[in-house]
């Protein structure tokens, strides 16, 4: 029983899921999108290899501690350098070409910011953000407090206005 | 510019090499390919068998050195992730699990057999001589029965039987072991005789293993030995327990479930064969 439901369709409802949660928890940890693919890739294999022994509810703090485990045996250190793709910019038709790379500027400046904020900071930070996860479910995806997820924003969020809004 | 971080933010999108169908076909793709089970293969070193290939006249030639000379087998290996099935002489047979060794002699006048065992290996002995398993740290002797030795190091040591009896030394102590019974030694304490099912003993050689409690000091130990790496536990993990099943067919998988569970972080350095367990 337990088998024909965890099955391909079983997985692939997993995989829709939670592909682009952990793809992107990965690109916040290592910015570089080929590895985060790849090891997106490995996350989900690990999963379907241990899809007996886990149970619903704990799907995704094993996905995203699986992914934390991959990145640091993959990963050799070096400079982080994000770079996320701006919608605001690639809308901008109308704005005076100024404007366009003021903006363009202001936006190398922010995601190098954010490239050099701390690891925990920067990715539940992003998690929220960008993937729109509400600090309960960052929480449950790591089996940490929601008051450490706020810590951690907040000093996102402190380091941040530091660096930029006394210049807006 | 009036536009604040927060409003540029709200615009970043993550990029993508490939399309979330295509990653899904791709993982699709594995999945069959991950099915593959231990890798298993036999080694016969029956006498008769013997004439029957040119490879087992080799095995025949060593055999009768053995006899003429008295010196042990060249040794045979499991190697890393896969378990070694060896038919013996005698008729005996000994399934080698996960980065085992043995070596074996069988002495002519007496009839007495003995192996050098280092890992982990199934026997089944077949009723004769003395039948000894000599491994760093203690001895196991049996005349005809079925028991399973984990001797990966001396201050890791475990019996099971499954069948008969068995006459155990462990760290210079003789114990007596019935059908089911267990006994185990690591660090300088002795746990046992223990109950254990056929099934349990039998399944580690499918990579699945049971504890009611193990210490994690030791699952982690045995992690490392079957599979090759040293191990380093971070101190504040050293007290703690795990109990249940778990699969260790290779070296991730086994880590993956008991960090989760446990709530540590590993790293695995290939170069150094080292993985280091930190707690979160």
């Amino acid at each position: 029983m337990v088998d024909l439901l965890k099955g391909t369709e079983w997985f692939k409802k997993i995989f829709d899921e939670y592909y682009d949660f952990i793809r992107n928890y990965l690109f916040y940890l290592s910015a570089d999108i080929e590895l985060s693919e790849d090891l997106a890739q490995d996350v989900f294999m690990k999963m379907w290899q241990a899809k007996d022994k886990i149970n619903d509810e704990t799907i995704k703090p094993f996905l995203f501690k699986i992914a934390k485990n991959l990145f640091i045996n993959s990963h050799k250190r070096k400079k982080l350098d994000l770079k996320f793709i701006n919608t605001r910019i690639d809308n901008s038709d109308g704005e005076s070409p100024e404007f366009i790379l003021e903006m363009k500027e202001f936006d190398w400046r922010l995601q190098r910011a954010i490239s050099n904020l701390p690891e925990q900071c920067r990715t539940y930070f992003l998690m929220n953000r960008i993937d729109g996860m509400k600090y309960q479910e960052i929480a449950d995806s790591f089996g940490i407090s929601v008051k450490a997820v706020e810590k951690q924003i907040s000093k996102a969020l402190k380091i941040l206005r530091e660096k930029f809004d006394h210049k807006m | 510019m009036n536009m604040s971080f927060e409003e540029t933010i709200s615009g970043y999108n993550v990029p993508a090499k490939r399309s979330k169908a295509d990653a899904w076909n791709m993982l699709e793709a594995r999945i069959p390919d991950e099915k593959a089970g231990v890798k298993r293969s036999v080694i016969s070193l029956n006498w008769f068998i013997g004439f029957a290939s040119a490879a087992a006249v080799v095995f025949a030639i060593l055999y009768l050195g053995m006899f003429r000379t008295g010196k042990y087998s060249p040794e045979i290996s499991s190697g890393i992730a896969s378990v070694e099935t060896v038919n013996m002489p005698d008729g005996s047979n000994v399934q080698l699990n996960y980065n085992s060794n043995i070596k074996y002699h069988v002495n002519k006048f007496s009839g007495e057999r003995n192996v050098i065992l280092n890992g982990d290996a199934l026997f089944d002995v077949e009723k004769g001589g003395k039948f000894l398993v000599n491994f760093d740290g203690g001895t196991v002797s049996v005349k005809g029965t079925k028991f399973y030795v984990s001797a990966y190091s001396p201050e890791m040591l475990q019996v099971d039987c499954t069948e008969g009896l068995v006459e155990v030394n462990l760290d210079e102590t003789e114990y007596q072991l019935q059908k089911n019974q267990g006994i185990k030694f690591y660090n300088g304490k002795v746990t046992g005789p223990y109950y254990i099912s056929e099934n349990e003993v039998n399944d580690r050689l499918n990579g699945i293993f049971y504890w009611k409690v193990i210490s994690l000091p030791e699952l982690t130990d045995l992690i490392g030995y079957r599979f090759g790496y040293d191990i380093q536990l971070d101190n504040t993990l050293q007290a703690r327990n795990f109990s249940g099943k778990l699969e260790l067919n290779n070296i991730d998988d086994g880590l993956m479930i008991i960090s989760v569970a446990m709530d540590f972080n590993y790293s695995v350095n290939e170069d150094k064969k080292l993985i280091q367990i930190n707690a979160n």
